[in-house]
């Protein structure tokens, strides 16, 4: 809501509030303070300067130039001032602006005097545009030519005056931003009551009062309205004018709506947009005539739904189709307008319109919401009433308009109003407990202090026995500030007073008590559940190992599903849509996070970086039902969609071509190890996982429990095409764990093992084996032939060649030996040696021999 | 002989100071089986015997002597050459250093854990809800009017939503973390202390806004809470996470949810509120941070909780918003782009 602080002064007892950047801004702090917070605010016409109002006193041609005039003008001065101009529309007698020596005109341009052609100018006359204006705040003005003032514009007007008061453009605009709650202050009244409140300023309000009516015409004869929904139409307000003379509106009005943001128009619409301005009640002119006259006696206006199907054509000259649940103003014939948004396109007002309707209704908030949506159709008129209007506010508005059409001169209000409503809810009165307002705040503020604040806010203090309520305090609420106040409830009530008080008598004002108290609410202890404490110890391995923690969107392209090789049957397509997403890239809830690192790695690579190593902790989500199965209804306590932590993990290096499938792994045992996992094993035979396809088949594996029955996650290189699929050109490896399982299988038990007394002995064993013997396999019969005495054993060079022959490959072991009790003898691990020896050979594993 | 002696020791020292290098031939020379205090020993015998005693010793007290100037000698070198060796040593330490880079928290995690450090200290618990939610948890049961703008498909993502009317058991991306606060009160009664810091969604993508952001929402419930407790309580989580001259202000505002509202705004930690062009809170001096209030008497009742006993506070702010304002981050889409140039600096 935009308002002039020059009209808004209008409304507050004593001095204006003065035109300037310092003043403007306490007022803003002062405001924002008190609830009604300020956007933006502006000084407007600020960069013109030193632009007075003159009067031609001669013009004559230029001696030396055939298109520029030598004028001489008045500017209020003892001698008048020589200006050459070259518009051709200046005669003597005319009153301009003139931009004197040293002024600055509008897009902050500078004049000064010159010559031009060799004659001295000592300014400029200015055009509208040079001013910062255009034709519709002066509509007679020639717009190639000087703004040569007219009429009703020169009233008031002095020679020599500074054209920003002359054409009254000295003022600020101020944009408040106004919260749902308060529909009333989306008027110049409701926001001069707030400044009132808020500066201690006495609120002159006015009422308005038609003075001229024809008593001997009546509205009878004109009109009647039926409305057939209530509901919808609480209230409907109507006068009828005649004799109507359209016209531009007088300079004062045409300034406040311009401040206002609003566009002069004529003095009828003008009329309308400044009643909406100063009330906050749309209202609308139509032309009588256009309405049809199937009777004698009058036209009649019916408030109605449409029908299904039924068609408008609006002012825009947009066709419009309508539904029934949208309401219209209809003559016997047709509809006229869209209620509360537009009028149609042959009712609006012309230059030949001579009687014309003041509409002023009240409409039902979310029947306007409705309609405006689905038509795509907003106005400042459906914009007000989608906040929920007091339709105490109807017959106010219409008379202030009837009182301005008297004012203005440019028609005769005919006696009598319609004015049909079914029941209205009246104001209430409500308990002010004091001492529960105080316990809610943590004040101490007075009853007299919160009655002084609620009666500015225009609460009625009043007797309890009156209402017959049996409180000791009374207040009555305001009309337009029923909607926000929860009727009935004592609680709430409380808190909404609570609300009206402490943000008058200042939430910074509000101060601790006693100045030590921190909090009065209960000590306890606070802190993490081990869940949380298990995901720190999970990002903590991650960071250690290099990887950076990433954010990613939840909801993805269906095509990812595809990049990956998801087969078709694949659950973790059975994924949640959205039914408003903001594009198909962001359409559906992920059922896996690994699109979305491999995504990070493409878009890391694409900005040039030389590696990445990244990790995602979010989640992931399916339907509480598959596909096909309806749905549990709702409870209390219900969840939505199954929802489940899941890491991901990935990276890419082009700077360390030895980070490889092994560096994944060892990240994967790290995080293993962080969870306090120890009973676990990895499995190259990866095609039972979700996500096997998106893997190299050779160099991936998943994570198992020591049982084999659970499946931690799955990690390693990823398969070329998916890489493809994602523009990565280069090799990247990448992991997905269930957080959830692990956390269900993790511990945090830490036990000490003795550190060892004994020396240890040690034994390299070089074995030729099958190539696709896996390491693991030999690890396992090592271990178990070792016995008791095994410490721990692994592989520290692999070899292929022709020494070892087509299909073998030599694995190297480092095996440890001790005993915590006693030092081992070369004897008992030579024996050892043998039967470890002796168990790989019935297995074709021998003993490498050069 | 006793003159000897000294000619030797004075011959020995003379030669051990202009030796720098092999000492081992000197010792030989003077001390070794052939060397000139040896044969003097070996005179010893001829001498009478009561001089024998005497010369003996002092013939002794001369090879300590020798000795230990040969040993003086021998650490002086030892030190000369130990610092040749160490110059010779020197390195360049300019060129790059070898490091295993460590990974880091993103910047909006940062925020997050600084904040929910913060709260635990002041006993708060940290909860969590799910992120799809049923519309009663996301609007109804916070008291949003049905008509609430928010529901509106333009706002909110919506997963089903009934085509007619405007129903509870549509399920949405939550818009906020407020629904936790209902969750929680549903299944725990007061005292209430909780932070629940969580993704959110809407529909909205600009240089300031995300479709999916996070939200760090707050509830205490429990009897004789006020106003002022969420101002000292804000308080201190401002002067823990700005430092201790950081100042809050509350203003009047409007949330369903609460009643009395505030939208709370922090005074500018860039500035102090002194700079007219400050880029970080455009010459307000104030940043805006959170929306706040006092828990709606109709939310606790439909939680279960009488609030004719209880009363409660409740807040919520954006944690982009907090870590753009704390990092000077300028576009809100950096946040969620993971260029390693960007996530590297924090």
């Amino acid at each position: 809501m935009n308002i002039s602080i020059k009209w808004l002064s209008e409304y507050l007892d004593g001095e204006p509030i003065s035109i300037n950047k310092k003043d403007i801004k306490d007022y803003c702090d002062k405001m924002t303070y008190s609830g009604s917070k300020v956007e933006n605010y502006e000084i407007l016409f600020d960069e013109l300067k030193n632009i007075a109002v003159g009067k031609l006193l001669s013009v004559e041609k230029h001696p030396d130039a055939d298109k520029l005039f030598v004028c001489s003008v008045d500017i209020g001065e003892s001698e008048p001032v020589q200006i050459v101009t070259g518009a051709t529309n200046v005669k003597a007698g005319g009153i301009i602006p003139v931009a004197l020596n040293n002024s600055v005109i509008h897009g902050g341009k500078k004049i000064t005097k010159g010559k031009l052609r060799g004659v001295e100018s000592c300014g400029m006359l200015c055009s509208v545009e040079e001013l910062g204006l255009n034709l519709h705040d002066f509509p007679y003005a020639d717009e190639d030519g000087i703004l040569v003032l007219q009429g009703d514009d020169l009233q008031n007007i002095k020679i020599g005056q500074d054209i920003k008061s002359a054409l009254l453009l000295d003022d600020a605009v101020v944009e408040f931003e106004i919260t749902p709650n308060r529909a009333d202050c989306f008027s110049m009244i409701g926001l001069a009551r707030e400044s009132a409140v808020t500066l201690g300023r006495k609120l002159k309000l006015h009422t308005p009062e038609i003075k001229n009516e024809d008593k001997a015409d009546d509205i009878k004869n004109y009109l009647s309205v039926e409305v057939k929904n209530y509901d919808l139409c609480p209230r409907y307000t109507a006068k009828v004018i005649k004799d109507v003379k359209i016209e531009p509106s007088p300079l004062w009005l045409r300034a406040k709506l311009r401040a206002s943001g609003i566009r002069p128009i004529n003095n009828i619409v003008d009329i309308t947009n400044y009643v909406m301005l100063e009330y906050g009640q749309p209202m609308h002119a139509f032309d009588y005539d256009y309405l049809d006259a199937p009777r004698s006696g009058g036209k009649k206006i019916i408030v109605r739904n449409a029908d299904n199907g039924e068609k408008i054509t609006t002012l825009d000259a947009v066709e419009r189709e309508l539904d029934e649940k949208m309401l219209v103003i209809a003559d016997e014939s047709k509809p006229v307008a869209l209620a509360g948004i537009m009028g149609g396109e042959n009712s609006g007002i012309s230059d030949a319109t001579k009687t014309i309707v003041f509409e002023s209704a009240n409409f039902e908030k979310m029947s306007v919401r409705h309609t405006s949506r689905k038509l795509g159709l907003r106005t400042d008129s459906s914009a007000n009433f989608e906040k929920g209007l007091d339709p105490y506010l109807t017959i106010q508005a219409v008379n202030r308009a009837c009182e301005l059409v008297e004012e203005l001169n440019c028609g005769i209000v005919i006696s009598g109003i319609i004015d049909k409503y079914n029941t209205l809810v009246e104001s209430s009165a409500t308990n002010l407990d004091v001492e529960k307002i105080n316990a809610l705040l943590g004040s101490s503020i007075s009853e007299e202090e919160m009655f002084d604040i609620l009666k500015k806010l225009d609460f009625k203090v009043c007797d309890p026995r009156e209402y017959g309520l049996i409180y000791d305090k009374c207040v009555v609420i305001p009309s337009y500030r029923l909607s926000d106040f929860d009727n009935g409830d004592l609680t709430e009530i409380t808190a909404n007073l609570a609300e009206e008080i402490s943000r008058i008598y200042g939430y910074n004002n509000i101060k601790n008590q006693t100045g030590e108290k921190i909090t009065g609410y209960s000590v306890r202890r606070g802190g993490r559940d081990k869940f949380q404490k298990f995901l720190l110890d999970i990002h903590n391995a991650l960071i250690s190992n290099g990887y950076y923690e990433t954010y990613t969107f939840s909801f993805v392209t269906p095509k990812y599903f595809d990049m990956i090789n998801l087969p078709e049957t694949s659950p973790l397509r059975d994924y949640i849509t959205l039914i408003n997403p903001l594009g198909e890239d962001t359409s559906v809830m992920r059922t896996t996070l690994l699109p979305s690192t491999l995504a990070t790695i493409s878009k890391n690579l694409a900005n040039r970086n030389d590696y990445g190593y990244f990790y995602d902790i979010a989640k992931i989500y399916f339907p509480q039902t598959p596909a096909g199965v309806a749905d549990t209804p709702f409870q209390k306590g219900a969840y939505a969609a199954i929802e489940k932590n899941m890491l991901s993990f990935g990276f890419y290096d082009t700077t360390d071509k030895l980070n490889d499938f092994y560096t994944i792994k060892g990240t994967v045992e790290n995080i293993m190890q962080a969870a306090g996992i120890k009973n676990y094993k990895l499995s190259s035979e990866i095609s039972g996982h979700n996500l096997s396809g998106a893997y190299h088949p050779g160099r991936s594996a998943v994570i198992l429990s020591g049982d084999n029955q659970k499946v931690y996650g799955i990690f390693g290189e990823i398969h070329p095409n998916v890489s493809d699929n994602f523009e990565i050109a280069v090799k990247c490896y990448a992991a997905e764990i269930d957080l959830d399982l692990l956390y269900e299988n993790s511990s945090n038990n830490k036990i000490y093992t003795p550190l060892p007394k004994y020396p240890a002995m040690t034994r390299d064993l070089a074995l030729v084996c099958d190539d696709n013997t896996e390491s693991a396999a030999i690890y396992d019969i090592i271990k178990e032939k070792s016995g008791k005495i095994f410490e721990w054993a692994k592989p520290f060079d692999v070899y292929k060649g022709e020494k070892i022959g087509e299909g073998k490959k030599s694995v190297a072991f480092a095996i440890s030996f001790r005993d915590s009790a006693r030092t081992l003898s070369d004897d008992e691990v030579n024996i050892v040696i043998n039967k470890i020896l002796k168990s790989l050979e019935e297995i074709n594993i021998t003993l490498r021999r050069i | 002989m006793k003159n000897e002696l000294s000619q030797i020791l004075g011959e020995a020292s003379a030669e051990i100071k202009n030796q720098d290098a092999d000492l081992e031939q000197i010792r030989i020379k003077y001390l070794g089986k052939k060397g000139k205090l040896t044969d003097i020993l070996k005179k010893l015998g001829t001498l009478p015997a009561e001089e024998r005693p005497v010369i003996g010793a002092f013939a002794n007290e001369i090879k300590t002597k020798i000795e230990e100037l040969i040993a003086k000698k021998q650490k002086e070198l030892a030190g000369l050459n130990i610092e040749k060796k160490l110059a010779e040593e020197k390195i360049d330490i300019t060129l790059p250093a070898k490091q295993k880079e460590t990974g880091k928290r993103h910047p909006i995690s940062q925020i997050m854990l600084s904040l929910e450090e913060i709260f635990i200290g002041m006993g708060f618990n940290i909860v969590k809800g799910p992120e799809i939610e049923y519309a009663y948890y996301n609007f109804d049961a916070l008291n949003s009017p049905k008509n609430h703008p928010a529901r509106d498909i333009q706002d909110t993502f919506y997963i089903r939503k009934d085509e007619k009317e405007i129903r509870e058991d549509d399920i949405l991306l939550r818009c906020h973390t407020s629904s936790v606060q209902i969750r929680f009160m549903e299944k725990n009664k007061p005292p209430i202390k909780i932070v629940a810091p969580g993704r959110t969604f809407r529909v909205d993508l600009d240089s300031t806004h995300t479709p999916v952001f996070h939200q760090f929402e707050g509830l205490v419930v429990d009897k004789n809470i006020t106003l002022v407790d969420l101002k000292d309580t804000l308080e201190a989580v401002f002067r823990g996470l700005f430092g201790e001259d950081a100042e809050i202000r509350l203003r009047p505002h409007y949330f369903p949810f609460t009643e009395p509202s505030a939208e709370v705004d922090a005074k500018c930690f860039v500035c102090g509120g002194n700079n007219e062009n400050c880029p970080t809170c455009r010459g307000e001096g104030w940043l805006e941070m959170l929306g706040a209030g006092m828990v709606h008497p109709k939310v606790l009742a439909g939680c279960g909780i009488d609030p004719t006993v209880y009363t409660g506070f409740a807040f919520g702010m954006g944690l982009e918003r907090l870590a753009m304002v704390k990092f000077g981050i300028d576009d809100i889409r950096n946040l969620f782009e993971n260029n390693m140039r960007f996530l590297r600096q924090f």
